[in-house]
């Protein structure tokens, strides 16, 4: 007798699971919503990474090589296009290329190109993506203009 | 009572506890973990915004250059305007067009979550050129200074500040020094007992081609226009195109006999305000020996005698003038001068045509030639106009005065021109002992070869108005009149400080290279940068080709003008320019090659080189101005003309037109 004395008993252990569960409950959904916010988090990074580096390579490029040449505005290429895709020339025949990290499961990435007057280009970078189903976006922008004819001075 | 056993009230409800505890724990690990989740998600957006608002700061710098850019193209935009009249100052703001920024706040729309300002300023401005240094041209107007611009992105809270500065420079287009010389040539061929220099024309008696020589042996001059200004103004002659005939030794300049319209040079003599060039110009000896100051009375006749002196040019031939009249009749010339000399004039004329004078400031070691006749002239019916010429005085040495008198004694008659009859003279009293007394008397009176004249005394007989000798008019008394030799200083704008001040012949072009806004590895890259396949030039600016020849294509039309500053040999041939550009073509080490298909408006440039003629039968025919080392007298046998622009020139007021900004395509500095 004196040894089941020394045991719980079944209320306190129906009662420490019940608690358990009670608490249990809320963790899980705050972890849930952390892993996913990481996943957002992760994903947000890279499409801000994506953006700048188009970004930075379009305005590092001859402003022929910019696409889109000639009198065209408002031009929007797409991933699927193949026209941005890494080693892909920025224009046809121009000799320069696209250099772009491949890119995540789920995104993909838009080039808008304006052309204002000849001496400017308005470019707008758009990296799309989806998470948990839900359609993310965000725009990088950036005013491209011509650059002196030579190194000078 | 039973109580219960110790033991067994202290385990009562451990497991809750140890529930509840762990609980917690995990709890303040999940709240932990999901705070440091929402962390990294606000960094993941502060990461978005700061690139984003990065961007957009860039995107203000780069509207901010472009805008510059097109700013400085405008020559009368406010911004170029402000960066010519920029004094030297710290830092200040840059006006910009009106509206500069709206297409970039169209594009960056400026609310609370993003936008874009920028600001534009100017700083460092200074000389291009060492202000003391005027040995190589100083233009007060060419500077340098810094663009800043300073551009603020931001998206949400994230806000990024970039700063870049790019170097200007303000460039006239114009060349330093040469550009106001009609025609600077540092080491001219020299005239000497040996060498005949520039004195290789052979003309006839009115200043035409002689038709005796062949023009395969002939050289026919290069007339210079100075510009179409004429005399009107004490400081004309300042205006004009210059001309600087340099080097160590002389250049006598033998003047063209006649009036000839093209060649003739006797305008040389005239106020050619009311020029006569039909004739030499010719005046009385005021002060003659007594025999002149009375009348005498000779078969029945009175008549008063005079010394006359007629001031001519050289030629080679007098078929044409077969004239008792004419003053150089029976080849007199040669009287005055011993038998090396040279007979042929010069084929530069520096003072324009007779139609066309254009004098102007020669500058170096230059003297023209020319001989003065003198003759005894008699009147016989006192209207004071000369009815005959008795007898030319010519130049001899004292040892052949006295052969005057028996070898050369006077006709005791000679032909009345005004009546047609014929005037008795007394020989005894026309000796020359008698007329002169002896050789001392009479050698200030006989005919003279003037054969060191400094070349700018022409431009003081042009407004003398007939005067011998002319007048001090042309040029300030205070100046090293007429011929500075080669150290001079160039006056600067008004209110400026010299644009020159040294030796021109130390002028070689080496100080060039700090105009050049832009640089060319070779002709290839210069033709597919600036040319069409219409042979249209496109410069806008002072372009460098660092290495080989140039050859540019017949029939050049500029478009844009500036220069080019090529290290080897250029080729030019027809090169049209309209009145709003300039052109200037500078071999820096070698030469330029003119082909003259037709008119080159270019200034051309190879001062360390010389001008060739690509077409040796082709005349010159240059309008803008020459600068060379050396200038071949027979380089040029069918001769040809320059004639100055003078928008060329650096000391004009109107030359500030030619200012040109350029902004480098690098930053001297960027900043984030």
């Amino acid at each position: 007798m004196r040894r089941l004395d020394t045991g719980m008993t079944f209320v306190e252990i129906l009662m420490a699971v019940v608690v358990l569960s009670v608490l249990l409950v809320p963790l899980v959904t705050l972890m849930t919503t952390g892993f996913r916010d990481t996943q957002a988090t992760i994903d947000e990074v890279q499409a801000a990474n994506l953006a700048g580096e188009l970004v930075e390579q379009l305005d590092a490029l001859p402003f022929s090589a910019l696409p889109p040449e000639g009198p065209v505005s408002g031009v929007t290429l797409s991933t699927q296009s193949g026209s941005l895709a890494d080693g892909a020339e920025t224009v046809p025949g121009s000799g320069f290329r696209f250099h772009l990290s491949a890119l995540p499961p789920t995104f993909s990435r838009e080039l808008s190109v304006r052309r204002v007057g000849s001496t400017r280009r308005e470019a707008v970078v758009t990296i799309r993506w989806t998470l948990n189903g839900f359609p993310r976006a965000l725009t990088m922008k950036r005013v491209l203009v011509k650059d002196a004819i030579l190194p000078t001075m | 009572m039973r109580t219960l056993p110790q033991g067994r009230a202290a385990n009562s409800g451990v497991v809750l506890w140890l529930v509840l505890g762990l609980g917690t724990v995990m709890a303040v690990l999940a709240f932990t973990f999901y705070t440091m989740v929402r962390d990294q998600n606000v960094k993941a957006h502060l990461i978005y915004f700061s690139l984003s608002a990065q961007s957009h700061a860039e995107s203000g710098v780069n509207h901010a250059i472009d805008s510059v850019r097109q700013a400085i193209l405008d020559p009368n935009s406010v911004t170029t305007k402000a960066i010519l009249d920029s004094p030297p100052a710290g830092v200040a703001p840059l006006p910009m067009p009106e509206g500069w920024l709206v297409p970039l706040e169209q594009f960056i729309p400026a609310s609370d979550l993003a936008g874009v300002e920028v600001k534009v300023a100017l700083e460092a401005v200074g000389p291009l050129v060492d202000p003391d240094n005027l040995s190589q041209g100083r233009d007060p107007g060419e500077k340098t200074a810094t663009v800043v611009i300073t551009s603020t992105g931001y998206h949400r809270g994230s806000r990024q500040t970039v700063v870049e500065r790019r170097p200007i420079r303000i460039v006239n287009m114009a060349l330093p020094v040469v550009s106001k010389f009609s025609l600077f040539v540092r080491s001219p061929d020299p005239t000497d007992e040996t060498a005949a220099g520039y004195n290789r024309f052979a003309n006839d008696i009115t200043g035409s081609p002689d038709p005796n020589v062949p023009a395969s042996a002939n050289v026919h001059p290069v007339v210079v226009y100075s510009d179409e200004e004429g005399l009107g103004g004490d400081d004309d002659l300042d205006k004009h195109g210059w001309i600087f005939l340099g080097g160590d030794r002389e250049v006598v300049l033998n003047l063209t006999s006649g009036g000839e319209y093209r060649f003739g040079q006797y305008f040389h003599f005239y106020n050619f305000l009311a020029l006569d060039t039909s004739r030499p110009a010719a005046f009385l000896n005021d002060a003659p020996p007594p025999f002149f100051q009375t009348p005498h009375t000779f078969a029945g006749q009175q008549q008063r005698f005079a010394i006359k002196h007629a001031l001519y040019g050289y030629f080679t031939i007098d078929q044409s003038r077969d004239d008792p009249q004419d003053m150089n009749r029976d080849g007199v010339l040669r009287l005055y001068l011993d038998t090396t000399t040279n007979m042929r004039s010069s084929t530069l004329h520096l003072y324009g045509s007779s139609l066309e004078p254009s004098p102007t400031r020669v500058l170096g070691r230059v003297f023209h030639s020319y001989p003065i006749y003198s003759a005894v002239t008699v009147d016989v019916d006192g209207d004071g106009v000369r009815d005959g010429v008795v007898r030319m005085l010519a130049a001899v040495p004292e040892e052949q005065f006295g052969d005057l008198d028996t070898t050369d004694a006077l006709p005791l008659e000679i032909p009345n021109l005004s009546t047609g009859g014929t005037i008795g003279l007394d020989p005894d009293s026309m000796h020359y002992s008698t007329l002169f007394g002896d050789w001392e008397a009479y050698s200030r009176y006989m005919s003279v070869l003037v054969d060191r004249e400094p070349y700018n005394t022409a431009a003081d007989y042009m407004r003398s108005q007939g005067k011998f000798p002319p007048d001090r008019e042309a040029f300030d008394p205070a100046e090293d009149y007429p011929n500075p030799g080669t150290s001079v200083e160039i006056p600067g704008r008004e209110g400026e400080s010299a644009h020159f001040k040294g030796d021109l012949n130390r002028v070689d072009g080496s100080g060039f290279d700090r105009k050049s806004v832009v640089t060319v590895a070779d002709e290839t890259e210069f033709k597919q940068l600036f040319l069409d396949a219409t042979a249209q030039l496109r410069l806008g600016g002072v372009v460098r080709i660092a290495s080989g020849d140039l050859s540019l294509p017949e029939g050049l039309r500029v478009v844009d003008g500036g220069a080019v500053l090529c290290a080897g040999t250029i080729t030019v041939d027809r090169v049209t320019t309209p009145d709003d550009q300039v052109l200037s073509l500078c071999s820096l080490e070698k030469d330029v090659v003119a082909s003259f298909g037709g008119k080159i408006q270019a200034s051309l440039v190879a001062l360390k080189g010389r001008l060739r003629s690509g077409l040796r039968s082709r005349e010159l025919e240059l309008e803008g101005s020459l600068a060379v080392d050396r200038l071949a007298a027979d380089e040029f046998p069918a001769g040809g003309r320059v004639v100055f622009d003078p928008r060329l020139d650096p000391t004009r007021p109107e030359s500030k037109e030619l200012y040109r900004v350029y902004m480098a395509d690098r930053a001297l500095e960027w900043r984030l």
